[in-house]
């Protein structure tokens, strides 16, 4: 067996496609570039949501393949508390948070979370039910006679 | 010196995220979780170094700036899941409406009986959604996103250590609401974002895949949503 030389080009491309950092950097970029297409034409949405939409494309397009960005993707997503806890520091500068307004907000988010929980499964659940429903009934006018 | 101390912030972080990450491998629990170690632990950092929030915000900016491409990582599970979003994607559309609406509509009826200030009002409302969106909402509102980010994870917290245990709660109950992965994974998502993916995982591949779209699905609703608001504000 003959070995054929692997052209450099081809090289890059495999470490790449290992590379979650390699990856991670293609992302940023990426997200550089849509950051200056939001200030150029001042669209309101944040630089990271055209990004979303513009990938979503590309990849439902198949100009992009999924694994020039899989690895780097999964990267940022698995470790995504990493980059907000940062940002949560900053209650050490906002003594006013430890007293009764840090109680009040506590509780809002309590009372609120359940009501969201609450009112999405039953939303999800009467759905669900109904489409079953619908299902059957159509099922049964399909085939009347299948049990006589 | 002046630039070595924002290393030393970035490294600091680092340190505390791996030891929580090994905490909590050793033993999974909501309290062990990664995010609530390592704020915990960064805190303590910090306080320990008698640092303020600016000095170390100079180094562990770098983390939150990353913030904004993960939120185009987001595309790479949606892309995975787009045979699940194709079946299901208007029931669970439903859902992440119907959530965001009642999110914001008891953020802000809680905040006119607490007598919250505005500006804690507006950090409140996104907390329904994952980090890197509810930043750029509470950023649109008015608030403040460091207040958002703490709002956001003490909802995910509460959210997945209730879990499926809300759908014993009677009201549910009665009003014939049974434990389904399915809708289990969608509550999880909307209610307790990242944590609650986390948590639907324990219920198998579909609640965690129902989980993800949900999330991803409410972030987008609310970016969108009030990127749309502040526009029609400005031309009232």
């Amino acid at each position: 067996m003959k070995k054929r030389p692997v052209s450099p080009l081809r090289k890059l491309g495999l470490v790449y496609r290992k590379s979650a950092l390699l990856q991670v950097a293609l992302l940023i970029a990426l997200w550089g570039g849509c950051q200056a297409a939001v200030t150029a034409t001042r669209l309101p949405l944040p630089a990271g949501v055209l990004g979303f939409f513009v990938l979503v494309l590309g990849l439902q397009r198949r100009w992009i393949a999924p694994a020039l960005f899989h690895r780097g993707a999964a990267g940022l997503l698995d470790h995504l508390s990493l980059f907000f806890v940062p940002a949560m520091v900053a209650l050490i500068g906002k003594p006013e948070l430890f007293g009764t307004l840090g109680l009040k907000l506590l509780l809002a988010v309590v009372v609120g979370t359940l009501l969201v929980m609450g009112s999405t499964v039953l939303v999800i659940d009467l759905w669900l039910r109904a489409s079953l429903r619908a299902e059957a009934k159509s099922l049964a006018s399909a085939a009347p006679s299948a049990s006589s | 010196m002046n630039l070595l101390l924002p290393l030393f912030w970035i490294a600091a972080t680092l340190g505390v995220y791996f030891l929580a990450l090994r905490a909590y491998r050793r033993r999974p629990r909501w309290w062990t979780s990664p995010l609530l170690l390592t704020w915990l632990g960064c805190v303590l950092v910090v306080v320990a170094c008698r640092a303020s929030y600016a000095e170390y915000f100079r180094g562990a900016r770098w983390f939150v700036f990353l913030l904004g491409p993960a939120t185009i990582a987001f595309a790479l599970p949606v892309y995975r899941h787009r045979a699940l979003i194709a079946r299901h994607g208007r029931v669970i559309a439903a859902g992440v409406v119907v959530g965001s609406v009642v999110a914001l509509a008891s953020g802000w009826a809680l905040s006119r009986l607490l007598r919250l200030p505005p500006e804690v009002e507006a950090s409140l409302l996104p907390r329904s959604v994952t980090t890197p969106f509810a930043v750029e909402v509470s950023a649109r509102l008015g608030g403040s996103p460091e207040l958002t980010a703490s709002l956001t994870a003490v909802t995910g917290l509460f959210g997945a250590a209730v879990g499926e245990g809300l759908l014993l709660w009677p009201p549910l109950r009665w009003l014939g609401v049974r434990a389904a992965a399915f809708s289990s994974g969608a509550m999880l998502g909307m209610g307790a974002h990242g944590a609650g993916v986390a948590r639907a995982r324990e219920l198998g591949s579909e609640a965690a895949a129902v989980a993800g779209v949900t999330m991803i699905f409410a972030g987008l609703v609310n970016v969108i949503g009030a990127s749309v608001f502040v526009m029609v504000r400005q031309y009232l």
